[in-house]
């Protein structure tokens, strides 16, 4: 029986393995590609069952020692505990999809071969495996990231052809390594005060050191800690897409990338700087140094970037009209949301008492299921807007339509991941944004200012609600362009194929049921947080909001708030049968007509009402928040007859 | 004596290029100039003695001089003088040098002149077709006097014949009318919207032209056209009725006597009355603000009942004869209508302080549909637009006619130049008229109320009338001729000119305020379309092809008696 | 037995809801007409309306017709649901499934049902109706959150019964449900889709915007939901704000509160009687400076005031 620790290292070489292979194969597109869906897969395998394992109560004590060169100093440390398995499933969940998505989708880069993507994708997932269970925080750190980072910035210029994909691919990697230096100079910094503050000798960059050493170093040199904090959050800011950081990079990589290799980007590496706050801010320090870390001053740091990257990052989003970018800027909004949950945590946690214990849990609760709800729908949503630039060419929202008519599939599955991500009851991300606002509204009365932020993210999940009703609106619904008439009539089917489609579906799928079944997750993360034995993890874990009862639905551990969306479904499902029996009662006959448009005009391509002109007013209100569209468009190969000069407004 | 003036300076500056001119009282001047001075001409009196501009005529007189004419109308409103700036052309290359980008307020007449008559404005900034409809022939020009009046050529009916123009840029188009809940008659707007916010226009009107000119000139006789005249509108009808009749007077020197005058003038202000009340009533429910709609109904009500006892109609009162006119004001009809005003003045100053002191409706006319001086100007608007934009105009006062010389009565006028503006103008001209119509009453003296006509009027002399109605100055224009019919009238109402105010009112102007600045210049299309609303019988299910409508109009009038033809 | 009891309420609080919403209407219009000076239609006329139009052809405009069918049953459906989480004299049946945060989040989707019944129609007015409604959703959601968070912080639970039963005037004097009160009357007309707010149906600007390429019975089925909207939400407003007699026993506190509901069903009509259309961009502002107030009273709130 393989301890979780050396599922995961196989995991990892695996994908190495996985990347030589495709590399040797990549004449062959079909070949390599079902190779790399293979690897993945089988990878996946590996890391559930060591997280299944983790879950089951066999979490290591000690990390893992691998490839131990005691000379050097030097041994690839790993350790899956809760918080690192919850991550994992996420990756896997994602790059599974991804990959199978990824053996059609890839046709249609006639122009370039797949040597450049499948080996890249792998890599790039061993990297992902490895960083979230490394627990050096310097050398392994840094090759895991630098193994992260120069495979994505390959994959961002897939495209190489298009000068914007290399600027944006540049600008990506410029971002990472300024992110690399912050975190490892922070780690450093903690190693050095560590040793001079134990006057123990060498330096130590494990957790384990960190954390032992952390009370002292906390106690003689507040300061440097205070900086080597900082750092981290800056580093883990960056590479998360937090604000003003993230909108440097991220809404240009991630619509330059191929779609599955966005749907990667945005659901699971940006989560890796997640991953890095919780980790690095929630279980380095433990109930040990409550005293003296200050935790209320980091946490009300990352509440407020959280809600003003929410809020920024999603009113930006709404000015956008290009398919992918608008889904990064998204990527930025929903950051934030997790960010505002570790928060409202990290400030509860700091306050105390048993209710402030309680909420803090659901606080974190909310954003590690967020993180995963994230993930899933964020990904779907960029496998959707693949599969819409497969089926049309452009990711120009203004020059789609009425595409549900023609893409039926992927206009089902688009619904249900713009429903999650706008927070629509009955779905996933309602599930995981109740427990935050549940976290702020209930926890002002401990710490006053959560009421507020908590309102913030109310107010943004309308902005997002409207803009994925542009989204899905514009492009799935209204009436059918010009492009996609023309589309249609040359290739006779716009539907992606069998193979695009599974993955989707089945995001889909875990998208419904985490919304109705919100236990499910919160069940997941309470495991993963009773696994996790350090930091404050497992004191977190009692406090995680009562699952089960009659719908299985959530409950506040006082009762002081309830969530059944099964119970909520039931009576939904029953009044739609009240309207459908009204609808029927009177026996009225249905005929199609063209739209009415005052008797006179033809319908035509000019008066169809398009991406740029919805919500014209709040777009205009909230100018300053910025996120212009301009520079954003993307170069295609097809004809572009849209030019840039466009009033904005 | 202005007159006199404007004409030496004209002689001065131009010299041999002014062939003649007619100065057939001091308050009306008709210059023939060479066709090739014509722009200069124009760009003088436009630009350089700040004459507003009223409309263009383009006439079919091959049968009388061989040549076609066109004639330039301006106003001196100050020197209450009309000028018409006339040239012959020659035959075969009906052909004139465009005033539109001198005169901008020039270009829907121009394009009507080449649509109709078929003289075209040679470098005309915008030279689409405005009146004929889309699939109409080229090369066909209803008013030339070769073709028949019921000329109905096969049109092609695939929507093909017009192209419209590209919206610009991110805009997108969102069609206004024909058929719309705002618009009481057909007219077509493509608004290029981005987002909420109006980008520009264009406009396609004219849906319902009926050729009430080309009837005129070919079949009625000069008693029957005031009746026609007034069916152009309906709402300002008796405007075009009186309008009519006064230019053919004016023509043929014949004056009507005081009473008549007197009972015009009466008739003139109660129209007035009642087309502003409407007004306000609808531009309170176009801002949706549905209960003073109702009340201003209700308020206009009672005039509407008094017009029926002094015309026998509601509407389209019948009024004037070529000299008079046909229904006179007893004593009784006298006290009554009395009693109607004082019941009306006191209702609406009720109605006109609720709608003044309302913030909301300031909220949505304030700063909404501006058209300011120098687009009034450059445009040519005319009448409560005008007034609004503090530009103070106004026909009863700077052409005197019917007997408003003889009354006292102040022009409102407001320097906000919105829609604001204009409903504050419209409210209190209310006021205005009520006191005209009282002055009018008190002095209306007993005598005749038509002026017999002895023998046949006078051919080829011109007339030229400007009437104040309720939406601005309606201007007729008159060439009197055989069979005792006219041989050209050209009717100019308001909403022409005020029509080609909105798209500046417009632009990147809310999408909501759109309809409000529309509604503000209160249009009238049947005005500009001088047609005749078609009676569609309720439960008819037979849908009407426009062939079989000219088959059933061609069927109807082979079975009538024509007069005179 | 307490399932029992909840379904139970929840089919009486659907039924009454679905047959009373026409009634109010009808008053509504009735009143309407006595202040236009006009006769008006008889009570029951929107019942009759709503009648005919379920037998009347239903004719579908869009590219995707099971979306708009399917918008037109949600529309309702979705009211169906969210009364179940409304206290209409008792207290609300379903509080056990969800909270305030869920019953917010309810009638939003409720708004989504005109948006997506604009999407699916696809005309050019029903496109602008839907960007407007979004824009007044984006601005309107929040305010009406703020009143049952206020509520909420002081009450220091989500649930139902402990938000909707005063617990806005909790606190040391009362002034952030005081100022909530005030927010909530001056956006409630917009909140129930009428005058002056009724900005995305915009009759003489846009023709019914959203719901401008429906007919039959879908249309009955959504101006039935919006006749029940004005019923759902006076009768959360009489929750929050007015809680006052709701504990009288069985008969009197019912009837009570189904007065002061007819109450606000007039002061909706007065002012809706009385008021010019605001333009989408002036509302959107409006809403801002109430929702800068409602932020206020909500850190009010926070602090026991």
């Amino acid at each position: 029986m393989l301890t979780p620790e050396q599922a995961v290292v196989g995991a990892i070489f695996l994908c190495l393995g996985g990347a030589v292979l495709t590399a040797a194969v990549a004449s062959s597109r079909r070949l390599a590609g079902w190779a790399a869906f293979l690897v993945t897969a089988l990878s996946g395998a590996l890391v559930l069952a060591a997280v299944a394992r983790v879950f089951a109560g066999g979490a290591s004590e000690e990390p893992a020692q691998f490839l131990q060169m005691p000379a050097l100093g030097f041994a690839l440390r790993l350790h899956v505990d809760g918080l690192s398995a919850v991550f994992l499933v996420l990756s896997v969940l994602v790059a599974v999809p991804a990959a199978l998505y990824g053996i059609r989708y890839m046709d249609h880069y006639s122009g370039y071969g797949v040597g450049r993507y499948y080996p890249y994708f792998l890599v790039f997932l061993a990297a992902m495996y490895g960083l979230l269970t490394t627990t050096d925080m310097m050398w392994f750190f840094f090759i895991f990231w630098q193994m992260m980072t120069m495979p994505g910035y390959a994959l961002i210029r897939y495209e190489h052809r298009i000068r914007q994909n290399v600027r944006a691919a540049n600008k990506y990697l410029l971002m990472m390594q300024i992110a690399c230096v912050a975190t490892m100079v922070g780690a450093e910094l903690l190693a050095l005060t560590g040793a001079a503050a134990t006057g123990a000798g060498g330096l130590k960059y494990d957790f384990e050191s960190v954390r032992s050493n952390l009370p002292a170093m906390l106690q003689t040199r507040p300061t440097a800690s205070a900086i080597a904090f900082g750092l981290f959050l800056i580093g883990f800011g960056i590479k998360m897409g937090m604000w003003p950081f993230g909108q440097f990079w991220l809404p240009d990589a991630h619509p330059a990338a191929p779609s599955p290799v966005s749907a990667m980007l945005s659901g699971v590496m940006i989560k890796t700087g997640a991953y890095g706050l919780m980790r690095y801010f929630l279980w380095l320090p433990s109930p040990a140094v409550r005293a003296e870390f200050p935790m209320a001053s980091w946490g009300a740091l990352v509440v407020a970037l959280g809600t003003i990257t929410l809020f920024t990052g999603t009113m930006q989003a709404l000015r956008q009209e290009q398919s992918k970018r608008l889904l990064a800027f998204h990527s930025i909004g929903q950051i934030g949301y997790i960010m505002l949950g570790a928060g409202a945590c990290m400030v509860l946690l700091a306050k105390g008492g048993s209710i402030g214990a309680t909420l803090a849990a659901v606080g974190l609760c909310g954003a590690l299921f967020h993180v995963l709800n994230h993930g899933l729908f964020k990904a779907l949503l960029f496998l959707n807007a693949g599969s819409l630039l497969w089926a049309t060419g452009t990711q120009d929202l203004n020059r789609m339509g009425g595409l549900v008519r023609l893409m039926p599939l992927t206009a089902a599955t688009a619904c249900i991941a713009s429903f999650s991500i706008a927070g629509v009851p009955l779905f996933n991300g309602f599930a995981s944004k109740w427990h935050i606002y549940v976290a702020c509204i209930t926890g002002s009365s401990a710490v006053k200012y959560l009421a507020v932020c908590g309102l913030i993210a109310i107010l943004t999940s309308a902005l997002t609600l409207a803009s994925f009703m542009k989204f899905f609106g514009a492009s799935f619904l209204s009436r059918s362009s010009k492009l996609v008439k023309e589309r249609f009539a040359s290739r006779g089917r716009l539907e992606v194929g069998g193979l695009m489609q599974v993955p989707q579906v089945f995001l889909a799928a875990a998208c419904v049921l985490l919304g109705i079944w919100p236990a499910l997750g919160v069940v997941l993360i309470g495991t993963a947080l009773r696994q996790s034995h350090q930091g404050w993890g497992e004191a977190l874990a009692a406090g995680t909001t009562a699952s089960g009862g009659a719908w299985w639905g959530v409950t506040l551990d006082n009762g002081a708030a309830v969530f059944a969306p099964a119970g909520v479904a039931l009576v939904l499902v029953g009044g739609l049968l009240v309207a459908l029996w009204v609808s029927r009662a009177g026996g009225a006959s249905r005929r199609i007509a063209e739209p009415w448009l005052c008797g006179y005009a033809r319908e035509g391509e000019h008066n169809r009402y398009r991406a740029h002109g919805y919500y014209g007013e709040i777009k205009r209100l909230f100018r300053w928040v910025g996120g212009g569209w301009r520079g954003s468009m993307v170069e295609e190969s097809a004809v572009a007859s849209r030019g840039n000069g466009r009033k904005s407004g | 004596m202005a007159a006199r003036e404007k004409l030496g300076f004209l002689r001065q500056r131009f010299g041999a290029a002014i062939i003649r001119a007619d100065l057939t009282s001091d308050r009306r001047l008709y210059v023939f100039v060479e066709p090739r001075s014509v722009k200069e001409v124009c760009r003088a009196l436009f630009r350089e003695l700040d004459a507003r501009y009223v409309i263009t005529i383009g006439a079919d007189d091959r049968p009388w001089s061989g040549c076609f004419m066109v004639a330039h109308n301006f106003a001196f409103d100050r020197d209450r003088l009309l000028v018409s700036v006339m040239c012959l052309l020659p035959a075969d290359s009906p052909r004139i040098e465009s005033i539109s980008d001198v005169v901008p307020a020039a270009n829907w007449a121009e394009r009507e002149m080449r649509d109709l008559v078929g003289i075209e404005a040679v470098g005309h900034p915008y030279p689409k077709r405005l009146v004929l409809p889309d699939g109409w022939p080229e090369g066909l020009h209803p008013l030339r006097k070769d073709v028949e009046w019921d000329e109905a050529p096969d049109c092609d009916e695939s929507g093909a014949g017009y192209d419209f123009d590209d919206p610009p840029e991110g805009c997108t188009v969102v069609p206004f009318g024909p058929f719309h809940p705002t618009l009481d008659e057909p007219a077509h707007f493509r608004l290029y919207v981005e987002g909420e916010t109006v980008r520009g226009c264009e406009y396609r009107g004219f849906m319902v032209h009926r050729g009430i000119e080309k009837l005129a000139e070919s079949v009625l006789g000069y008693n029957d056209i005031p009746i026609m005249a007034e069916r152009i509108c309906g709402i300002c009808g008796c405007v075009h009725n009186v309008a009519y009749a006064q230019s053919v007077e004016e023509a043929v020197a014949l004056r009507p006597p005081p009473r008549a005058e007197y009972i015009r003038t009466i008739m003139l202000e109660l129209e007035r009355l009642h087309s502003h009340l409407l007004w306000v009533g609808l531009a309170c429910h176009i801002v949706g603000f549905d209960t003073l709609f109702m009340q201003a109904f209700r308020v206009r009500e009672p005039v509407m009942w008094i017009a029926e006892k002094i015309s026998g109609n509601r509407k389209t009162y019948g009024l004037c004869v070529i000299g008079g006119v046909r229904w006179d004001i007893t004593s009784e009809l006298s006290d009554e209508l009395k009693t109607v005003l004082d019941k009306l003045e006191s209702e609406w100053h009720n109605v006109a302080r609720a709608v003044k002191n309302d913030k909301n409706i300031q909220r949505r006319t304030c700063g909404v549909g501006v058209a300011d001086a120098s687009v009034v100007k450059e445009m040519g608007l005319i009448g409560p637009v005008a007034r609004a934009a503090g530009v103070d105009i106004d026909c009863r006062r700077d052409h005197p006619y019917a007997a408003y010389d003889r009354v006292d009565f102040r022009v409102i006028t407001a320097q906000s130049a919105d829609v604001w503006g204009r409903l504050v103008v419209r409210t209190d001209e209310v006021f205005e008229s009520i006191s005209i119509i009282r002055q009018c009453l008190a002095r209306l003296e007993p005598g005749p109320i038509q002026t017999p006509i002895k023998e046949d009027l006078p051919a080829g002399r011109f007339g030229l009338s400007s009437v104040e109605a309720p939406r601005g100055e309606s201007h007729h224009f008159v060439i009197t001729g055989e069979n005792n019919r006219p041989r050209r009238w050209r009717v100019r109402a308001p909403t022409y000119q005020n029509l080609q105010g909105v798209p500046s009112m417009i632009r990147d102007a809310q999408l909501a305020d759109m309809t409000i600045a529309l509604g503000s210049i209160d249009p009238c299309f049947s005005c500009t379309d001088r047609i005749e609303a078609v009676d569609v019988r309720s439960g008819a299910v037979k849908v009407w092809t426009p062939r079989d409508l000219r088959e059933m109009a061609k069927r109807a009038q082979s079975g009538r008696h024509i007069k005179d033809s | 037995m307490s399932w029992f009891w909840a379904i139970i309420g929840c089919i009486c609080n659907a039924a009454l809801v679905l047959v009373l919403a026409p009634l109010f209407e009808g008053i509504l219009r009735k009143v309407t007409a006595r202040v236009q000076s006009r006769k008006g239609p008889p009570l029951l006329q929107p019942y009759y309306d709503l009648f005919k139009l379920l037998g009347k052809e239903d004719i579908e405009s869009g590219e995707a017709p099971w979306a708009q069918r399917f918008a037109a049953w949600l529309s309702m459906g979705v009211v169906l649901a969210a009364v179940c989480f409304v206290p209409m004299g008792f207290n609300a049946p379903l509080g056990g499934a969800g909270d305030a945060l869920v019953l917010i989040y309810l009638l939003m989707l409720g708004g989504l049902c005109t948006l997506m019944a604009g999407l699916a129609a696809g005309s050019t007015y029903s496109l602008l109706g839907m960007s407007r409604e979004m824009m007044l959703m984006i601005t309107l959601e929040p305010l009406f959150a703020v009143a049952m968070i206020v509520g909420a912080v002081h009450a220091n639970s989500l649930r139902l019964d402990a938000v909707l039963g005063g617990a806005v005037y909790e606190g040391r004097f009362g002034v952030s449900g005081l100022l909530m009160l005030v927010v909530s009357a001056a956006s409630f007309q917009a909140l129930v889709q009428r005058v002056p707010f009724d900005i995305p149906e915009a009759e003489t600007e846009i023709m019914e915007g959203p719901l401008s390429e429906y007919s039959g019975p879908k249309l009955a089925l959504f101006k039935w939901a919006r006749m029940a909207k004005l019923v759902v939400y006076a009768a959360l407003f009489v929750a929050l704000f007015v809680p006052w007699g709701s504990g009288l026993p069985f008969p009197l506190g019912w009837v009570l509160f189904w007065c002061k509901v007819l109450v606000l069903v007039l002061l909706v009509t007065l002012v809706a009687a009385t008021h010019a259309r605001y333009r989408v961009d002036q509302a959107v502002r409006y809403f801002g400076g109430m929702l800068v107030i409602a932020v206020f009273a909500l850190i009010l709130a926070t602090y026991g005031y």
